[in-house]
């Protein structure tokens, strides 16, 4: 899972996002099934059956790579639904899929997440590896240490890329209020 | 920015690890002249400097939230030291601990995070107390529950006992193991789960994972009632209930499923059993939902019925297959109200004594069918003799069926008012569903005796019951007298039914109640007033219900019973062969069904509409209603309501003389009730003796005689309702093998036949004459003359009464 983590991501994403898509439209279709059905719970499920799917079951010490993977394919979904709810500008009263609940935890750290995501982007193409970071922790929510493990580098060097990028978001964010 | 982003990276690395003059010492240093330079470095330190923008614990709260888990193993939970991982489910971790005092090893199973505020922790620790309780050999004991502060925020755990043993697929799997084995094993799981629910615990999410069997054979359950503490959350924060779902939606009630009960109750749990002894005495799922979609794994669950154990395993068949059909039914009124009974029944098939499970009859099958499809319900009853009755047949049939289908729909109605105007209307549905229960349950006793009761019987006792003790509760009389009423008129005892609805129908009319209700109580009488041939009664009937309707508020309901009293209405004129009248009754249905999204009605109304056109004569105009009644039907509609219909318009092709046509629907009418129903099912004896009725007409005797044989086969062990076919398979079958010389076959056939017709019919029949006669044929062929005489005497006097 080391190597070629970028492929891994892409075979995981259409696997979740296909999981993820059947749920939210089970939901919207208003069957009944829906309210014995926890909302993150089908999140939930769609990530177990794609972790079996990858690593069938990983040790421990493996999880870290699977989070890593997975919280690039986790920001990929999410981005997307954000940008869906955002063109079809759901009313209050419209029904909520587990993605809702999703976009809206990360949302009340990030903000907009369309936007945010472009700001991600945009840290990435002149500082790959804080940008990294920050996606593991913000969809993966990694520890300092797995990610480390995940990026074989020092924790300590982990520490100032995440504090880095934290402060070039927020700089970033500050200049697009002006 | 204009500098190098590495450089910045880099002196910024550099300087936030120090502070004050350290700091702008290596600013100093750094930057040099560059006051940009600096000026961006110091504003990025500024945004480093405080520090609340994405903090950590907030990211690791949505991670164990979002994904379950929190990372990493912890040292201590509570009193108890952790000593490694056992295992990760969609709940939560368990881990092996050692606790101190006692000195043991226990399992600690540490559930999602989400515990917030006062009311849900004490909630978590009154559910764990009464886990505490259950005190059974069969059951992993609680010692104690807590809350513990991990980082995702605090988690409620339960330690329990250590159980040393293989989970039930393992156990299955490690070595041979004998059906005495499998079914003590499945005894022993009855007895902890009737423990439990003894003392108000419910599992909730019973598998073959939670089933642990020693070294010894003994069986120990685990996590029950935990499912519970992991879904009712009343705060926002999220919950995960990942076990309860994925691993356990193939031994998911059919009611979870559904949605329609919030509540799960103790019957919840017989059914995931029934599942789990399936799946140990037969290796598969009764229901396949592995690698299926979330939506169609539900929908199987709900629909689809699995095949009965015998068919798995031949040594499976006979008590032991109706046994574990039993714990399987979709309804929970219908299942064992007990673990306990299950294991009764478990036991007796073990000792080889009779059970108290009856296999399903085809009441019960009609009834499943009528909740789930509202068209026509009985495939049974819609298809005609090919070579032996008319079209009209079909239309009797369709009245019947339309009884079993408003009967089982009005409940359906009644138990969504119910739900509607919760307080005193739940009260009531709950009454009525619990009658019918107790009912059935009611009969047991005397099963188990040995006594012969039939489903005609349970109903009638039930019928006296409510008149004995809701003399002063009319509504429920009401209800429950139509209900069972109209049950009754489907199972064919049209007296007592049509007694017991006009009582309740009166019964109604003194509580005062109006509207759908009762128009619909006396749309079913109508029906059964039709059937009996009273068709002025039914007429006034249906104008009353109409007339009530008009007052009623409900759109929805109004629509729903207009359509079908017009129905009804049509059906009555083309009885009477009023045609233009029938088909103006059914224009009107057309029309008022046009606002609901009902497409199986709208199917059913073409349907007689050809019918109408059929019996008129008009056979290119029945033909193209009949098209036009396929065609309207949704793709995802149940086969077997398109396979009537195939079967209708192939009886058509067959009066229109083209045979081939008529083949090739006959067909597809048996390959779809096959498809859904299996190819056991009795409702195909029909549709087999159709296709061979049209096969035999194209000469390939051979093959008919295939066909036939089938259809007699089938109707070995059925009940009384698939008399008409068993009786036309017997019948063709002996005429085709009286065709190929072979009297003594032919004869044993006819004389079933012969005993079907004169149960079912009297012993007056046109039909029974014919094979009567035939009879006669192979007395005189083999030199039995008074035999034959005696026969044709009764035939003589059958044909003189009938002329």
């Amino acid at each position: 899972m080391q190597a070629g983590d970028a492929g891994a991501a892409a075979e995981i994403v259409p696997l979740v996002y296909h999981e993820l898509r059947a749920i939210a439209g089970h939901l919207m279709r208003g069957a009944r099934a829906s309210h014995t059905l926890q909302p993150t719970a089908l999140v939930n499920e769609a990530w177990l059956k794609v972790q079996k799917a990858i690593d069938g079951g990983s040790s421990p010490n493996d999880r870290h790579h699977f989070l890593a993977v997975a919280s690039t394919a986790m920001r990929q979904v999410l981005v997307n639904h954000a940008r869906d709810r955002k063109a079809h500008k759901r009313g209050g009263d419209a029904v909520r899929v587990p993605l809702d609940e999703c976009v809206d935890l990360i949302e009340a750290e990030t903000g907009d997440l369309a936007g945010w995501h472009d700001l991600l982007t945009r840290l990435a193409a002149t500082h790959e590896r804080p940008a990294r970071i920050v996606e593991m922790r913000v969809f993966g929510g990694m520890t300092i240490d797995e990610c480390a493990a995940a990026l074989d580098v020092s924790p300590a060097t982990v520490k100032v890329d995440w504090r880095f990028a934290r402060a070039w978001l927020q700089d970033a964010l500050a200049a697009g209020e002006d | 920015m204009d500098h190098d982003p590495t450089t910045v990276h880099r002196i910024f690395a550099l300087a936030c690890e120090l502070h004050g003059a350290a700091r702008a010492a290596c600013l100093q240093e750094q930057c040099g002249d560059d006051d940009a330079l600096r000026a961006e470095v110091e504003r990025l330190l500024r945004h480093d400097d405080s520090d609340e923008y994405l903090d950590e614990p907030r990211l690791l709260r949505m991670r164990a939230q979002v994904l379950g888990d929190d990372g990493g193993v912890p040292e201590r939970v509570g009193a108890f030291r952790v000593l490694g991982e056992l295992g990760r489910g969609g709940m939560g971790v368990v881990y092996r601990a050692a606790q101190d005092a006692p000195a043991r090893d226990v399992a600690l199973k540490v559930l999602a995070p989400g515990l917030a505020g006062d009311d849900a922790r004490a909630r978590f620790a009154i559910e764990a107390e009464a886990l505490g309780r259950l005190q059974h050999p069969g059951i992993a004991q609680i010692y104690e529950a807590g809350t513990y502060e991990s980082a995702g925020g605090p988690r409620p755990y339960l330690a329990m006992e250590f159980v040393d043993g293989a989970p039930l697929p393992q156990w299955a799997n490690a070595a041979p193991r004998s059906l005495a084995q499998r079914l003590d094993v499945l005894v022993q799981l009855c007895a902890a789960v009737q423990h439990a629910h003894q003392k108000g615990v419910i599992h909730r999410d019973l598998k073959p994972s939670n089933v642990l069997v020693d070294g010894d054979g003994r069986v120990k359950v685990l996590d029950f009632g935990i499912a519970r503490f992991v879904s009712e959350s009343r705060d926002h924060t999220l919950m995960t209930r990942t076990g309860q779902l994925m691993g356990t939606l193939a031994y998911m009630s059919p009611e979870q499923a559904d949605g329609v009960l919030d509540r799960v109750d103790a019957r919840a749990d017989v059914y995931a059993i029934g599942v789990v002894a399936y799946e140990l005495l037969s290796g598969r799922l009764p229901v396949d939902v592995r690698d299926a979609p979330l939506t169609t794994a539900l929908r199987r669950i709900v629909d689809e019925q699995p095949a009965p154990l015998g068919q798995q395993d031949r040594a499976l068949r006979g008590d032991l297959e109706t046994v574990v059909q039993k714990a399987l039914r979709k309804e929970p009124d219908r299942r064992y109200a007990t673990a306990q009974a299950f294991a009764d029944d478990l036991r007796r098939v073990l000792a080889h004594e009779p059970v108290q499970a009856r296999p399903a009859t085809a009441a019960y099958v009609v009834r499943r069918f009528a909740r789930r499809h509202r068209g026509l319900v009985a495939g049974v009853l819609v298809a005609t003799l090919a070579l032996v009755g008319g079209a009209s047949a079909s239309i009797v049939w369709a009245l019947r069926a339309d009884a079993a289908q408003a009967n089982a729909e009005t409940e359906a109605r009644a138990a969504k008012a119910a739900q509607r105007d919760a307080e005193i209307e739940g009260r009531v549905a709950n009454r009525i569903f619990t009658f019918v229960r107790t009912m059935f349950e009611a009969a047991a006793p005397k099963v188990a005796l040995g006594a012969e009761v039939s489903a005609a019987d349970i109903v009638r006792e039930g019928a006296r019951t409510i008149r004995d003790e809701l003399r002063d509760e009319p509504v429920l009389f009401g209800r429950l007298g139509r209900f069972l009423g109209a049950t009754l008129s489907e199972m064919g005892d049209y007296d007592a039914g049509e007694a017991l609805l006009g009582e309740s129908i009166v019964a109604l009319r003194e509580a005062g109640v109006g509207g759908a209700l009762l128009a619909d109580a006396l749309r079913s009488r109508a029906i059964g007033a039709l059937t009996m041939g009273r068709l002025d009664e039914a007429e006034a009937q249906i104008a009353e219900a109409l007339a009530l309707l008009a007052d009623a508020g409900d759109e929805d309901e109004v629509r729903h019973v207009r359509t079908r009293a017009e129905w009804t209405r049509g059906v009555a004129h083309l009885h009477r062969r009023e045609f233009d009248q029938a088909l103006d009754a059914f224009a009107r249905a057309q029309r008022a069904n046009a606002g609901s999204d009902d497409p199986i009605m709208d199917a059913q109304i073409l349907e007689q509409i050809a019918n109408t056109h059929q019996v008129r004569g008009d056979l290119p105009g029945a033909a193209a209603a009949f098209e036009r009644a396929l065609a309207v039907m949704p793709e995802d509609a149940n086969p077997l309501v398109r396979g009537i219909l195939a079967t209708n318009l192939g009886n058509l092709r067959v009066a229109q003389r083209d045979l081939p046509a008529a083949e090739a629907l006959f067909r597809d009418a048996l390959r779809l009730g096959e498809l859904h129903l299996g190819e056991r099912h009795p409702v195909l004896i029909r549709r087999l003796c159709n296709l061979a009725g049209v096969v035999a007409q194209q000469r390939r005797l051979d093959d008919a005689a295939v066909l036939l044989e089938r259809a007699v086969r089938l109707g070995d062990d059925v009940d009384s309702r698939y008399d008409d076919g068993v009786a036309n398979a017997c019948t063709n079958l002996g005429n085709v093998r009286a065709m190929r010389g072979d009297l003594d076959a032919a004869f044993a056939l006819w004389q079933r036949a012969a005993e079907i017709l004169e149960r079912r019919l009297g012993p007056d029949s046109r039909e029974l004459a014919d094979v009567l006669e035939n009879m006669a044929v192979v007395h005189q062929q083999a030199g039995r003359i008074e035999q034959a005489e005696a026969l044709r005497e009764r035939v003589a006097d059958i044909r003189a009464k009938r002329r």
